[in-house]
């Protein structure tokens, strides 16, 4: 069966977007890290040290990754407490 | 040094994705003759190539410098977390294992039930040995173009160290002819994605115009930074869900 172009370019975006993502939290998370500190960056010279940025940066990232590891954790022990909805 | 940090994440990422084609390739080898799955591989090495080079070189010569370095810092990023945190999970045990043997065993299986026709060429054994080797080296050519962003020589050292770790796996599948089960791939998946991590916050943050001190030697202690936190996630994971508990479904 032919595929039509539309149907055919959206199984390649997925393909993509499933390439670098695998969890839409962590994501997003990492995403809404860098507007902030994109958003940080704006505010005029002196107020913020450069290098505390970067440090708010990794900090924003791991807590995308500790949100979305607690997530998964959160789902294994569901699992393990009602396994027949599993 | 620059040469170092491109090439050795490259290999050592490029080797766990060559490990896992490899075990593909080889079972479809063993199973339906070994002309057409190596001449899949081989188009497909061929395909990435070419993507390499379109994508990096343009990339790198196109792109404002800092704009190119937000955009590769944030893809990195996203894409070493993807990483580190498949590792995590797997270190915790609550994402199986990434097992050859089993995959192997699959593949095989999978294979023999499609059957062969001799007198003409194994076109199904050519497209799904091209098809594994392509998806596989997605990551690779990512990784590749990611960290040569740095310019200069740094697409060249990354572009090494994939293809050292294509020829070491080739050279150690010709040898011993079974899947690469005993190399650890989630240590080396998890190094890597810490790496990737780090790369990404350092070039991403950069490219928002934050100047880190030291320079390029920042990446020491995020890179530690990195390991510690995933660590101490491993750690918590094995006490928050005891004897682990392996997901039926993708997380």
């Amino acid at each position: 069966m032919m595929r039509s172009p539309a149907s055919l370019a959206a199984a390649l975006a997925r393909s993509v977007v499933g390439l670098i993502v695998d969890d839409g939290l962590v994501a997003v998370g990492a995403l809404a890290a860098l507007v902030t500190v994109a958003g940080l960056a704006q505010v005029p010279e002196g107020t913020l040290p450069q290098p505390a940025l970067g440090l708010v940066l990794f900090v924003l990232v791991v807590l995308a990754l500790l949100a979305s590891v607690a997530k998964a954790a959160r789902s294994a022990r569901q699992e393990t407490t009602a396994p027949h909805e599993a | 040094m620059p040469f170092v940090i491109a090439a050795v994440p490259a290999f050592i990422g490029s080797l766990v994705e060559f490990v896992e084609a490899y075990t593909i390739v080889l079972a479809i080898g063993v199973t339906r003759g070994w002309k057409a799955p190596l001449m899949g591989a081989a188009a497909a090495l061929a395909t990435l190539a070419v993507l390499i080079g379109v994508f990096g070189l343009s990339l790198i010569n196109v792109i404002d410098e800092h704009l190119f370095e937000l955009v590769v810092g944030s893809l990195l990023l996203l894409f070493g977390l993807k990483w580190i945190r498949k590792a995590i999970l797997r270190y915790a045990g609550i994402v199986h294992l990434h097992d050859e043997d089993l995959i192997y065993q699959r593949e095989v299986a999978e294979l023999r039930a499609q059957g062969l026709m001799p007198s003409r060429f194994d076109w199904i054994g050519f497209l799904a040995s091209y098809k594994a080797m392509l998806l596989e080296g997605l990551e690779v050519a990512f990784i590749v173009i990611a960290l040569g962003a740095a310019g200069g020589d740094a697409l060249m050292a990354s572009a090494i160290g994939a293809v050292a770790a294509l020829i070491v796996v080739g050279a150690a599948g010709a040898a011993i002819r079974r899947p690469l089960s005993r190399v650890p791939e989630n240590t080396l998946k998890f190094s890597v994605g810490a790496m990737l991590c780090t790369f990404g916050v350092f070039w991403a943050s950069e490219g928002l115009g934050v100047e880190w001190p030291g320079d390029a030697l920042a990446l020491f202690p995020i890179f530690l930074g990195f390991i510690g936190v995933s660590w101490a996630l491993v750690r918590w994971l094995r006490s928050a869900v005891p004897g682990g508990r392996v997901l039926s479904r993708a997380v």
